[in-house]
């Protein structure tokens, strides 16, 4: 059973076979090179030439998982609207700082929004309010189509992340979920930096390749 | 910092996580945009780190879509330069025709009557004409301007005020001329081409107001675009106005997100010709006009309104130096 946001993979199953079929389909990128897909293309050019129907568009794309990520590195609900909004108008602002040949739309959008969550959890202000925050505070209501994907490609990124080293899992989560440097994950495990840096490394790769492996490494572009 | 390949493999896991510091976030950032397959590495250890954290995808408030589309709608491009004061000027010019004897004496919050006020434009509109042909002016700043005011003013006592517009509006029309005739590298008083027209759109739009004020009518802003563009420049020269305190933070950058119609997103570094790091040490949110009109120093530091995250010490010093180049 897949549990995510409280639901179950009876309710999401229908929707995401649908989605595993649409994201898979995008394999096979060849190494070296990255080949955008027309969606990514025409988005690009509709955000260029302002079109407000292509910003909806990439928000019922990807609103649920950059807010969903935000939510999560933040932790504070408000502080991940606003974040959202950012990464949302700095696409609308500056299209031209994507590049479709040299990466996927998503994945871009994922590292615009958790540079800028961790940029917040990093600033004294936010600490204090994360410290503050509501400890009733609950992630909002997932979305069906966001979820979607998320089941079909984070729970082959989890399996994966499962398999890892403990020590690989645990260098990855500080950094990725907590914020923290390399420097800051040597100092809070008592391990050298270098060790750091390798372990972060080492453990993506491993996943990166078990996907690859699969045949999934682009699976949800 | 310049890596070599080594140097980037070691880093590039703590890249894809966001997990480097900001002196090798910018060495990575240099190699991977001159090396493919290296931002390959980079594109296929991200895909895998947001897949960690699409675990969590949830529907955000229904209510976001709007702000954000309000917020995008705001979000204009800026204008040419040229264009940009001619909309001011046209703006103006039609406030101009709207007075009467007895608005022309009113007296505004600078000193000057209506009427001395739109003199006062108009002077200092061709002291900036005159510098454009003139390397020797070095600079024309707010003590040059109240000179250049104490001096011709006093000439203009008995010009009828269909003279006085007249006599704007021709100058103006050279001025804005600026941009088709000169080169745009040229420096005009210190100023660049196109700043120096920015630079008169908002001293247009800044006494237009004034003069609104002194007669008790309302004040209209500019269009979206042209708030916009006189943004643009009043970020520009943010690390320079602290540069003029003496207030420089070297290293470190500020992200100023202006709201309402012309507002935006700026990262600034807190010291003249440094980049700005992606990663900001403050995020100031405030309204565009309030920042504009602190630029213009129409409003102290503690009028405009403003939220801080981060180092507020940081924030406060950005607002204290944001009116440093104002002048009458």
């Amino acid at each position: 059973m897949i549990q995510v946001g409280g639901h179950d993979e009876q309710f999401f199953g229908r929707v995401s076979e649908e989605w595993l079929n649409r994201w898979v389909c995008t394999r096979g990128a060849r190494m070296g090179t990255v080949e955008g897909t027309a969606w990514e293309h025409d988005m690009k050019q509709r955000l260029i030439a302002r079109d407000p129907r292509a910003l909806t568009e990439m928000y019922d794309q990807f609103g649920s998982y950059v807010f969903g990520l935000a939510a999560r590195v933040i932790g504070d609900r408000r502080a991940a609207e606003d974040v959202t909004q950012d990464v949302f108008l700095q696409l609308w602002e500056r299209p031209d700082a994507f590049d479709p040949e040299r990466g996927r739309l998503r994945t871009f959008v994922g590292t615009l929004a958790h540079r800028r969550a961790i940029d917040l959890v990093r600033r004294e202000e936010a600490r204090r309010r994360r410290t503050a925050r509501d400890a009733a505070s609950v992630l909002p209501i997932p979305d069906v189509d966001e979820l979607a994907i998320a089941i079909v490609t984070a729970e082959h990124v989890r399996a994966e992340v499962e398999q890892l080293p403990a020590e690989q899992r645990t260098a990855i989560e500080l950094a990725y979920f907590a914020g923290r440097t390399y420097r800051q994950v040597a100092e809070e495990l008592g391990i050298p930096e270098g060790t750091a840096k390798s372990r972060m490394r080492l453990g993506l790769r491993r996943i990166a390749d078990a996907l690859a492996a699969k045949g999934m490494e682009h699976t949800w572009t | 910092m310049d890596l070599t390949p080594d140097e980037f493999d070691d880093l590039v896991g703590a890249y894809a996580l966001d997990a480097c510091e900001p002196d090798e976030v910018e060495a990575m950032e240099r190699y991977v945009a001159a090396n493919r397959d290296a931002a390959a590495e980079v594109e296929r250890l991200r895909v895998v780190a947001s897949g960690i954290g699409a675990a969590g995808a949830s529907r955000p408030p229904v209510a976001l879509l709007e702000r954000l589309l309000t917020s995008a709608a705001e979000r204009v491009s800026p204008l040419p330069a040229d264009e940009a004061l001619q909309r001011e000027t046209d703006r103006f010019d039609a406030f101009l025709a709207t007075l009467d004897e007895r608005d022309l004496g009113a007296p505004t919050e600078n000193g000057l009557t209506v009427r001395e006020l739109v003199q006062h434009v108009e002077a200092v509109d061709r002291a900036f004409l005159a510098a454009a042909d003139d390397p020797t002016v070095a600079y024309i700043g707010p003590d040059e301007v109240a000179a250049i005011t104490a001096s011709d003013l006093p000439g203009r006592v008995d010009e009828s005020f269909t003279e006085t517009v007249t006599r704007f509006r021709r100058t103006r029309e050279v001025l804005a001329g600026l941009r088709a005739r000169l080169p745009a590298d040229r420096r005009v008083a210190g100023y660049g081409r196109d700043n120096t027209l920015v630079v008169r759109a908002f001293e247009t739009w800044t006494h237009h107001e004034d003069a609104c004020r002194a007669l008790g009518r309302d004040v209209r802003l500019p269009d979206a675009e042209v708030m916009r563009t006189m943004a643009e420049l009043a970020m520009k020269s943010l690390p320079l106005a602290l540069a003029v305190r003496g207030t420089t933070q070297p290293g470190r950058t500020a992200r100023l997100v202006l709201e309402g119609a012309g507002g935006g997103e700026w990262f600034v570094p807190c010291a003249p010709g440094e980049t700005p790091s992606s990663s900001a040490d403050v995020v100031v949110r405030a309204s565009v006009v309030d920042w504009c009109r602190r630029f213009a120093d129409r409003i102290d530091a503690d009028e405009v309104g403003i939220s801080v995250d981060g180092d507020a010490d940081l924030a406060r010093e950005l607002i204290s130096a944001a009116n440093v180049f104002a002048g009458l």
